[in-house]
């Protein structure tokens, strides 16, 4: 085929050109590469350690007297040996997450964004002192959160774990990159803007936006804080977040980065600019509706459950659009892939972000995500996407940028491609085990007979035992693959010297770069017909049973269509205009990507109200209670158990009812998990003892709990679960609790009035009874001795974490229907907002 | 080094030359290059084009029909239909066994089939023995009841075992020391899952029911 090139109109007389030399900050990449480097090693290392700590139930293990004593001793220790409760799974599975995430994507994304930022910029980064700022602050988080996270402090949401503090420091930091990032456009030297830095654009402005509503919280000490949202208002803001911070942090910065230097290393023109168009909109524009299929089948309103279905199908094709534009862009180079190690690593990465958004669509269909919610099968589609998406085009960029920044040939290509098959054979082992440990393990659950499940929850483990190994292998022939690249990088820059490019550029005055105004912008066709699509969707969605909403849809996709197939070339015009100036270009991305989640947060903010609740409503904590609730959250319980039976059959046989919107409405934050590594708990708990004022009993009696806390392969040798024999030697904080309760109460958690004294008695009151319970079947207690006394013996252990989290756990589920002062269920208040579900379940009621 | 580029918002040119390409298929490479990357600008697939101009129907498609038409029922009414179809399962299940059994074919029929003895082994093995141990003394009396000391303190026909482990410790009554029992019909075990386990505790203690041998 031929290819045609456009012919420039006419150049710019040379009198108007003032060519200077510039010398590009390389100092800065070399930096945040080597901190990729390491943090990734401590990230992945993290990972492998927590993969394994999960085979501490594997029989194989179990009867070894050898293995046993030591995976115990890395998942909390048994009641012989106390173990390192810093690395029970709960706590170093968010060390593995931040790090892998934040650290190694985080600096790996920086080193190609200063980068490729400069060089398509044409000038030098803004300031160094800010990009130095940059550099070092974030090196202080990833210290202080691999300090924070195994002592236990944290916020409770995925990805979001890091403590007040930290989070501020997080933003500021951010606002460092960002303004550091944004100067560099003002003074760029070059007219419009390439895909690339459209992508980074993105990225920017909605990690800030992200980030800042989901850490949105009220400290209680200066390590603790609750979220301001609460129950499924904080699950829909956490799943927003979780699911766009592997848009935005995972997805879209590298998208940018693929865009730069894949085309340069395969050293051929990107496939097709008008495909970079598309599908960066779409991206931008539908990912963020997506967020609530991570809570599919739960008590999230269902038209927020339909939509974060249908958009992730939607998503298929613009991720898609991403993967053809990178592998396409290959062709004519396909033979590199032979000899270059940098263009195997890159076509690999792609593929696999093609197959991690081939996938996540699929698990986002209801039924299909019924089978795979909270099993192994999504921690390995996670893992396609982080360690072959990620992880490779982070290899690929730094085998591709090692070279050039220390001036000298790669020290080892043979090296590089055994460390790319090491890693090829670990990803796909990982993956593939995972696929069987998580389906084989759900079928396994979903059996029922007679309305029972044939399977207990332990059972159900033994099968997976295998595959979780084979999934160890896997993750630790990775991470020996980066050894290699770590190995290889540093003899590469042993033999190099650091050498920072310079080149020859025209120097752009202001009044030739960014001349576009956001008026001009705004007039134009596009934007209009585009906006009234949109407006038009927004209302549609909102009030689906709407008539004139639906009209004025039909109305405005339609004309935009028209208008487009009538006058595609202003439409390209348009967006040519927009690329040529950051400041309007930043504007509609954002517009773009905050509407699919203020559709789905303001309207369900509004009504997950108690006073609008006409179902259960949550009973709330007692003091007690709450402190349990805290442990709870710092052990990062959560990233194994979940407390949301979902509306399945299968769910129901298991667990009992369905969770009911309104009977989390008071947590902050929501615990309702993500993964069952252990069984759901949330009708774990029950009603007041007779008898007692406070005490509750559920399934299960308090000395089981103490019992199965101590060491869980008592209760049953198949358990998977870390000793929390620590909890027993450590205090639970009653003086904190009537701090943390005034923040309870400022967040309208129905709390009475209760003078600190009062809270403070209320709590050791009800953990003496808890304490008398346990210690009345002449518990194994490791601190106490023969000349303690009973009492006293009680006393002690009324003031430790055990019996605050048995509490806790007894209180799982509680929930009441609000009544009126005759005792009859009171009248719902009028919701401001009606949501879809509510107008159908009204309009059904007047049939 | 390379010479500025000309504005291409402006170079009518340009475009039209673009425009020829286009009209003509052939394939239009891009005037402008960042730091030495070009890019073409090829037709959009039309199979990936396909694929997002169905997912989006498919969308519109959905949502009407199951908001703005009204037409699938909502998965909270589907839930409810299920549970009550399940929670009448195990009702008639439990009334059909009970109707078949009594103290008499407990300790006759059940205790006496080698089967269903060891069925019940297995279960209390998994979900029993935690509280009540393998040997059934339950360490010695201080994690649950023993079994195994001729003392049944919620009644000692085979019917009172069996109903004792289905609806757990009864309501009113201490426990042991507040120790109470899980029921286990509404937690896990179908009816006749706990008469399994029920036949291998009175098989385990023969002289316990021998009143009821026939």
């Amino acid at each position: 085929m031929k290819i045609t090139t456009q012919i420039p109109k006419t150049s710019t007389t040379d009198s108007d050109m003032n060519q200077t030399t510039i010398t590009y900050n390389d100092k800065c990449v070399r930096y945040f590469i080597w901190a990729a480097i390491i943090w990734g090693l401590v990230g992945m290392a993290a990972g492998v350690l927590a993969s394994l700590q999960l085979n501490i139930s594997w029989q194989f293990i179990r009867d070894s007297a050898a293995l046993r004593p030591i995976i115990e001793f890395f998942s909390g220790g048994t009641l012989e040996s106390e173990g390192i409760p810093y690395i029970t799974f709960g706590r170093i599975r968010p060390v593995h997450t931040n790090a892998a995430i934040f650290a190694f994507v985080g600096n790996m994304m920086f080193a190609g964004i200063y980068y490729s930022t400069q060089r398509l910029c044409r000038c030098r980064v803004a300031s160094d002192t800010l990009t130095r700022l940059h550099f070092w602050l974030w090196q202080l988080i990833i210290v202080a959160a691999a300090v924070t996270l195994p002592l236990g402090l944290t916020q409770g949401k995925e990805y979001a774990e890091l403590i007040w503090p930290i989070d501020l420091l997080v933003a500021i930091t951010w606002l460092i990159f960002g303004w550091n990032f944004f100067w560099t456009l003002i003074k760029r030297n070059e007219q419009s803007l390439y895909v690339s830095l459209w992508f980074y654009i993105a990225t920017i402005i909605t990690i800030t936006m992200l980030y800042v509503v989901n850490n949105l919280q009220i400290p209680t000490s200066l390590t603790h804080s609750y979220p301001v949202f609460a129950g499924v208002q904080d699950a829909l803001v956490q799943w927003w977040y979780g699911h766009n911070a592997v848009a935005f942090f995972l997805t879209t910065p590298i998208l940018g980065i693929m865009y730069y230097f894949l085309p340069k290393a395969a050293n051929r023109p990107v496939y097709s600019y008008r495909l970079s168009i598309i599908h960066f909109w779409a991206l931008v524009f539908i990912y963020i509706w997506a967020g609530p299929h991570h809570l599919l089948n739960t008590a999230l309103p269902e038209w927020l459950q339909i939509l974060g279905m249908l958009f992730s199908v939607i998503l298929w094709a613009p991720s898609w659009g991403g993967m053809l534009n990178g592998l396409l862009t290959l062709r004519g180079a396909w033979n590199k892939l032979q000899t270059d190690p940098v263009i195997k690593f890159f076509a690999a990465a792609v593929t696999f972000y093609g197959m991690a958004t081939f996938e996540g669509p699929l698990l986002s269909i209801k039924s299909v995500n019924a089978l795979s919610h909270y099993t192994d099968w999504t921690i390995g589609h996670v893992h396609s996407g982080t360690l072959g998406w990620n992880g490779f085009m982070a290899a690929g960029m730094f085998y591709w940028l090692v070279p050039r920044l220390w001036k000298t040939e790669l020290y080892s290509k043979s090296l590089a491609n055994a460390h790319f098959w090491i890693g090829f054979i670990g990803i796909l082992l990982y993956i593939a085990s995972m696929w069987v440990a998580g389906i084989g393990q759900s079928l396994a659950l979903n059996e029922t007979q007679n309305g029972y499940v044939v399977k207990q929850f332990v059972e159900t483990l033994d099968e997976a035992q295998l595959m979780l190994v084979t999934r160890s292998l896997g993750g630790t022939l990775y991470l020996l693959g980066f050894f290699l690249l770590a190995y290889n990088l540093f003899m590469t820059c042993k033999q190099g010297k650091a050498v920072d490019a310079q080149v020859e550029v025209v120097v752009r005055q202001r009044s030739e770069v960014d001349r576009v105004t956001v008026g001009t912008v705004v007039k134009q066709d596009p934007f209009a017909a585009v906006l009234g699509f949109i407006l038009a969707l927004v209302f549609w969605v909102t009030s689906p049973g709407n008539w004139f909403a639906l009209a004025g849809l039909l109305f405005f996709g339609v004309l935009s269509f028209v208008r487009f197939k009538r006058n595609a070339k202003t439409w390209a015009d348009w967006h040519e205009t927009i690329t040529a100036n950051y400041l309007p270009f930043t504007i509609v991305t954002f517009f773009a990507a905050a509407i699919g989640g203020a559709v789905q947060i303001i309207p369900n903010t509004l009504t997950a109200k108690a006073e609008i609740i006409d179902d259960r409503l949550q009973v709330v904590y007692t003091p007690l209670e709450l402190a349990g609730r805290d442990i709870y959250v710092a052990e990062g319980c959560y990233n194994c158990h979940s407390q949301m039976i979902r509306m399945l059959e299968t769910d129901y046989v298991r667990y009992g009812d369905y969770s009911r919107l309104g009977e989390s409405l008071y947590d902050h934050p929501f615990q309702w998990g993500s993964k069952r590594t252990g069984p759901d708990l949330a009708r774990e708990g029950g009603d007041i003892v007779d008898g007692s004022k406070v005490m509750r009993q559920g399934i299960r009696d308090n000395f089981w709990h103490y019992r199965h806390f101590m060491n869980p392969r008592d209760i049953d040798v198949k358990s998977n679960m870390p000793s929390y024999s620590s909890l027993v030697s450590k205090e639970t904080d009653i003086k904190g609790l009537p701090k943390k309760i005034k923040v309870q109460a400022m967040l309208n958690v129905p709390y009475p009035t209760m003078t600190d004294d009062e809270i403070e008695q209320h709590a050791y009151d009800q953990a003496l009874e808890i304490s008398k319970s346990i210690v009345n079947q002449n518990p194994f207690i490791p601190w106490a001795s023969n000349d303690m006394d009973r009492s006293e013996i009680e006393a002690k252990l009324a003031e430790k974490e055990i019996v605050a989290l048995i509490a806790y756990m007894q209180k799982l589920g509680a929930w009441e229907v609000p009544l009126d002062e005759d005792g009859k269920p009171k009248e719902p208040a009028p919701a401001p907002f009606e949501d879809p579900d509510r107008k159908m379940k009204k309009a059904t009621a007047q049939r | 080094m390379d010479k500025m580029e000309p504005d291409e918002i402006t170079s009518n040119e340009a475009i039209k030359r673009a425009d020829y390409a286009r009209e003509k298929g052939e394939i239009v490479l891009r005037t402008h290059e960042y730091d030495g990357i070009q890019e073409y600008d090829q037709k959009l697939p039309n199979w990936w084009l396909f694929t997002l101009w169905a997912a989006i129907a498919a969308f519109f498609i959905y949502y009407t029909l199951y908001y703005t038409l009204d037409l699938l029922p909502s998965s909270s009414k589907v839930m409810d239909e299920r549970v009550a179809k399940i929670e009448e399962q195990r009702a008639s299940a439990l009334q059909q066994l009970l109707n078949n059994m009594d103290d008499n074919t407990l300790v006759n029929q059940w205790a006496t089939d080698d089967s269903v003895v060891a069925a019940g082994k297995d279960i209390y093995s998994k979900m029993c023995a935690a509280c009540h141990g393998l040997d059934l003394a339950a360490n010695g009396g201080t994690t649950g009841r023993p079994l195994n000391d001729g003392e049944w303190f919620y009644g000692g026909k085979p019917m009172d075992v069996f109903k004792i482990i289905n609806d757990g410790t009864p309501e009113g009554s201490n426990g042991l020391n507040g120790l109470k029992m899980v029921a286990w019909g509404k937690s896990g075990l179908s009816a006749e899952q706990v008469a399994q386990v029920t036949a291998y505790l009175i098989e385990q203690n023969p002289d316990d029911f021998a009143t009821y041998k026939e």
